[in-house]
């Protein structure tokens, strides 16, 4: 089963379910895999204390050009839709690679052949371990825009290398945009977490507009339940119009403890409130109820 | 020419909007006639956290293209399926099928059709608008519409467009309340600003964030200053933000649940609780701002 | 080493996307050519835009021997274009031989592309004259 966790909204709490669950699943022996997909700042292995490998770079195609055989003609110009491509007569062509999106026009087009493919480094997968839980994390070179491209590529590779696990667990980045799309297009179930605020709500309510898009199935974790000032009626009302079901997970400051101390919060405090609520989660995933 | 100012922070989460929405409130009742931008355009709250949005006062969409494939003049080739970068083109019974959710409209596929069946439409992927907050100041919005990309050339459209109204309108300032992440959107935030407003948390996992933002900062030649959010929930570590970030930090703000609570009331904390412990704190960072600016 | 002006013939294939196609070919620079992001079409008294890429319209001026031999001042194609217009400018300016380009501000890619064809830009404010700018440098009387 492949269970992306999201939110929409940063901050909500999402590497913590996700890290949480996972080890919960794999402590009951399954073959438990997590992979983290929030490649502008992963965190995940800051809460398992993991050691980290390199297994892949991830590299974006963009061209090169040969400038022996260019001719100077401009045809490569012409087509680039970015203008990624500007030619000064008579002497040479520029690429401004920032404003590159690898559409490849230019190779089609030139008659000289002087333009192959090249590619630049993007960012890179590592791997790692706590006790028999997998990890794969996906990394954004700082600089580089294109955070899609190491989401598909560390997600696919998680699949191909975990294709035969019991549950993976996708930690999804913040937004709504292409990347979170792509990375909840192979999950069975979605489980976005909110939080009791208004600007939580909203960025859920634009959320469950990608989900209904991809008609993909959900549940909703309401985390830091309990926050003093925070909004409930209106989440729950939300919720409950649609059809979803929720789960509460309380406001805890165990919970912010451990994961200031950069632990799970199901194996420092596994009494506490918060531990239970998660435990509940794992539980109900395992009975199958989603 | 209107300054402009850019909060971010590399992990989500750690209050730019909180951040940004109060600064710019504070500016203007100084004086310093400022307009707000939410160039968190995959899930904009600025307007939210000033009041919400009372009226729009204007609106333009955001497009992009696609393609469109001309049946009766395909011949199911297969050259355009081929060709494309993107996995937008899949041959089904025979004949290529475009997945809307992954064209681009760059038309690769175009270019290689032997017999010109492709041609390209528009589609729109999200919308810029203005709009008046009860408290008084004009947000620009960003708002890409759910699974699209390119939030980097709307956040690109939305500065221009704010940047042009503040230049007629007599504008001193702009405020930039930028996505969470180092990406693409984050780094269209940063560029052409003059000043970057980290917001930092006192948890190793947002350190780490900030100073990867850092290290963009330097890439694009912006001036950096740091303030630490919620500093209170780990004084230990804040210790070690202090030693990390030196001269750059310009303020701390201490965690309280009446944050929570104006954001309920959509209200800025300013506004709401002006002697609270955290607005004073506030105010002592947005004043060195000030000072930052008067010198430029 | 002469300067190409405009590149292609016939329109390609009908790319969906602004292209070199649709910008105007000027005649060859009398003396040196200079070129502004306006608002304005007026001529010297052109406007500078606070826009450069996509500006309403660029003029262009060549002057020889302190003297304005041409103005042109052409609605810009790169005004309308969705996504690189500061480039697609600057690939216009750099084929119609410009050597200095004023505008109240630049992006960096734009900005690396004249630098690297060794065309100065020129920071102005927006507002200013074209007349008055010209004058101020002392390239005119």
């Amino acid at each position: 089963m492949i269970i992306a966790v999201g939110g929409g909204k940063g901050g909500t709490g999402k590497t913590v379910i996700a890290v949480n669950l996972a080890v919960y699943l794999a402590n009951r022996n399954h073959k438990v895999a997590l992979v983290d997909l929030d490649v502008d700042n992963p965190c995940t292995y800051t809460l398992l204390k993991a050691d980290l490998r390199i297994v892949s770079h991830v590299y974006s195609f963009k061209p090169k050009i040969i400038e022996d055989k260019c001719s100077l003609c401009g045809k490569c110009v012409e087509n680039c839709p970015l203008h990624a491509l500007v030619l000064i007569p008579g002497k040479k062509l520029l690429f401004i690679e920032t404003l590159c999106e690898g559409c490849g026009n230019c190779i089609i087009v030139c008659p000289q052949q002087a333009i192959v493919e090249g590619r630049s480094l993007l960012g890179k997968i590592m791997a790692g371990e706590y006790n028999n839980l997998k990890l794969v994390v996906g990394e954004l070179k700082p600089g580089e825009r294109k955070s899609d491209e190491v989401i598909d590529a560390t997600l696919n590779y998680a699949l191909k290398v975990f294709n035969n696990y019991d549950y993976i667990i996708l930690d999804i980045p913040p937004g709504t945009g292409r990347g979170v799309y792509q990375a909840f297009k192979p999950a069975d179930l979605i489980v976005a977490v909110t939080e009791p605020t208004m600007l939580g709500l909203h960025d859920l309510i634009k959320l469950s507009k990608l989900i209904y898009s991809m008609k993909k199935k959900w549940i909703a974790v309401i985390n830091k339940y309990g926050l003093p000032g925070g909004i409930y009626s209106k989440l729950k009302a939300f919720l409950e119009d649609k059809g979803v079901k929720y789960l509460l997970v309380p406001y805890d400051l165990n919970l912010v403890k451990a994961y200031m101390n950069g632990k799970t919060v199901i194996m420092e405090y596994p009494e506490t409130e918060s531990s239970k609520a998660i435990i509940n989660l794992g539980e109900k995933i395992e009975k199958g109820e989603f | 020419m209107t300054l402009e100012l850019v909060v971010a922070s590399g992990k989500g989460g750690t209050g730019k909007t909180f951040i940004s929405s109060n600064l710019a409130f504070y500016l203007n009742s100084k004086g310093t006639k400022a307009i707000a931008v939410d160039a968190d355009v995959e899930a904009p709250d600025l307007a939210l956290a000033l009041g919400g949005i009372k009226e729009i006062k204007w609106e333009e969409k955001f497009y992009g293209k696609i393609v469109t494939i001309d049946y009766s003049r395909c011949i199911g080739c297969g050259s355009c399926v081929a060709v494309c970068r993107f996995n937008a083109l899949n041959m089904e019974n025979g004949k290529p099928v475009i997945d809307e959710d992954l064209c681009e409209g760059f038309g690769a596929c175009a270019l290689v059709c032997p017999v010109k069946a492709i041609s390209f439409i528009d589609i729109e992927r999200g919308y810029i608008y203005r709009g008046t907050t009860p408290v008084g100041l004009d947000v620009f919005t960003g708002d890409l519409h759910v699974g699209e990309k390119n939030s980097g050339l709307l956040v690109y459209n939305l500065k221009t467009m704010a940047r042009e109204a503040a230049y007629r309108e007599g504008f001193d300032i702009i405020v930039v309340d930028s996505a969470a992440g180092i990406g693409c959107p984050v780094i269209s935030s940063i560029s052409g600003a003059d000043l970057l407003i980290i917001v930092v948390e006192p948890s190793k996992q947002s350190l780490k964030g900030a100073l990867r933002l850092m290290d963009i900062a330097d890439q694009l030649n912006t001036e950096a200053y740091v303030i630490v959010n919620k500093y209170d929930l780990n004084v230990n570590f804040y210790e070690t933000i202090r030693r990390e970030f030196g001269e750059r930090i310009i303020g701390k703000i201490s965690y309280n649940d009446i944050v929570v609570e104006a954001y309920a009331r959509m209200t800025p904390l300013l506004k709401l609780y002006p002697d609270s412990k955290p607005t004073l704190e506030m105010i002592d960072a947005f004043n060195k701002i000030l000072e930052e600016m008067r010198i430029r | 080493m002469g300067y190409r002006y405009g590149w292609g013939r016939g329109r390609g294939r009908g790319m969906g996307w602004e292209t070199a196609q649709n910008f105007p070919q000027l005649p060859p620079p009398v003396g040196v050519r200079y070129a502004a992001a306006v608002d304005t079409n007026a001529g010297l008294d052109s406007i500078i835009s606070i826009r450069a890429g996509r500006a309403p319209f660029v003029a262009f001026i060549d002057i020889s021997g302190n003297k304005v031999v041409n103005v042109a001042v052409h609605p810009n194609p790169a005004a309308t274009a969705p996504g690189g217009a500061g480039v697609m400018l600057g690939q216009w300016l750099i084929s119609s031989g410009v050597r200095v380009f004023f505008a109240s501000r630049i992006g960096p890619n734009i900005g690396m592309v004249l630098n690297q064809a060794g065309v100065r830009v020129e920071i102005v404010p927006p507002g200013t004259r074209i007349r008055d700018i010209l004058a101020r440098l002392g390239i005119i009387a």
